[in-house]
């Protein structure tokens, strides 16, 4: 058989058999988790999944980073996902190493109203322009988790936790931004990043 | 195709039992069991273990070959070592910069020799295998973990490279690229805990 008609199947199997083991070995490890390895590593991961999903700006800017990243196309639209990460580690870094960076909630914040009216006004700058600018807000987003690492229960499971947490909300940005292949799509998704810079800017200001 | 659907049901057969355990599943696991289960919870081998899978995965039939050997060969003499007496715990460290190049080079989308394939792979075989030092016990219990380890190290990583190969549409790829980066972003994010003063003592 072709390689190309199994290539569809084989790897379904694959990871269905994969998944279904790390299944079976995670619910082992969770069985009593009253304290010790797994409470550490279980409360750690917990923790920093729900570090960036409890914050709005977090929230908002990594939403709008997918989002963007559509709106963008290719190749922005895996890039961004990818550059991300990398350089809030560096911020993270820096956080941890206690480095001083000014007026982080700021920039937090500000990432989120910059990264929406982009969206909102359909700006569409060269790759590398977008790259930057995702980069520097990264390093404020990077250096706010990394402040609150030294204080996890398990630093390294809290660390799969938000990054993990950051990329899946990228995925929903980016799965909401497909919605501009349609001239109706291409307006919601406008019309989002305009509400939400708009939230954005309240917050920021105190107005809400 | 069929060696894998082994592979996979054998694993299968392996990992079941441990749900009959009910109480305790990690003190009556036995010590084979439980050194199967070892590179899964020790975070910094894990993250070795998925950036290097992700990392051979990507490079191609050939280069696989000579990865999955490479470690191997690095794997088995450090597992003696550690059952010998002959090793310690390594620095946290030492297992993260690995994995975190390796997460770079994922992202980066980098195809590299097989020679540079190769040296790596060896090397964190042997990392792995040095620091994965079993409870004390009988040489039988001692061997017993040590081939658990071997054996769970060596399913997560064939898995993890078949699977990553078979990914050959272009979002599957970009989605392995991601993958790549999250394993250097958790990377860089606990070095920089190994290093900074006074929050060493926060690594697993």
């Amino acid at each position: 058989m072709p390689r190309r008609m199994t290539a569809g199947i084989a790897p379904v199997r694959i990871a269905g058999s994969t998944a279904a083991l790390l299944l079976v070995s995670a619910a082992s490890v969770q069985a009593h988790t009253e304290g010790g390895i797994a409470g550490g590593i279980a409360g750690g991961f917990v923790s920093g999944l729900t570090h960036p999903v409890l914050g709005w700006d977090h929230v908002a800017a990594m939403v709008a980073v997918g989002l963007w990243g559509a709106f963008l196309q290719r190749p922005a639209i895996w890039l961004l996902p990818i550059i991300f990460p990398l350089v809030m580690a560096v911020g993270g870094a820096l956080g941890v190493l206690g480095v001083p960076m000014p007026a982080v909630e700021t920039g937090i914040a500000a990432s989120a109203i910059v990264l929406d009216l982009m969206i909102a006004f359909a700006a569409k700058p060269p790759l590398a322009v977008a790259a930057v600018i995702v980069g520097v807000f990264a390093i404020f987003h990077g250096h706010a988790h990394g402040t609150e690492l030294p204080e996890a229960a398990n630093a390294m499971a809290y660390s799969i936790g938000f990054v993990v947490a950051t990329g899946m909300l990228h995925m929903a940005g980016i799965a909401f931004g497909l919605l501009v292949r349609w001239p109706q799509g291409r307006i919601a998704v406008r019309a989002a990043g305009g509400v939400i810079a708009a939230a954005g800017m309240a917050f920021l200001t105190g107005i809400v | 195709m069929k060696p894998a659907r082994v592979a996979v049901a054998a694993a299968a057969v392996f990992f079941l039992p441990s749900l009959v355990h009910a109480h305790s599943p990690i003190e009556g696991i036995g010590r084979f069991y439980g050194g199967m289960l070892h590179p899964l919870l020790v975070p910094s081998h894990l993250l070795l273990l998925i950036g290097l899978g992700l990392w051979i995965g990507q490079q191609g039939l050939r280069h696989i070959e000579v990865g999955l050997l490479a470690f191997a060969a690095g794997l088995l003499p450090g597992l003696a070592c550690a059952g010998l007496g002959y090793a310690s715990p390594l620095p946290v460290p030492l297992l993260l910069a690995p994995a975190a190049m390796m997460g770079l080079w994922v992202a980066a989308g980098w195809k590299l020799p097989r020679e540079v394939i190769g040296v790596v792979a060896l090397a964190a075989g042997l990392l792995i295998g040095l620091d994965s030092l079993p409870d004390a016990g009988s040489p039988r219990e001692l061997a017993l973990t040590l081939l658990g380890t071997g054996l769970g190290a060596g399913f997560l990583l064939v898995h993890e490279v078949a699977l990553t190969e078979f990914l050959q549409r272009p979002w599957q790829r970009i989605g392995v690229r991601i993958l790549g980066s999250w394993v250097g972003a958790i990377s860089i994010m606990v070095l920089a805990l190994a290093v900074a003063p006074g929050a060493g003592d926060r690594l697993p």
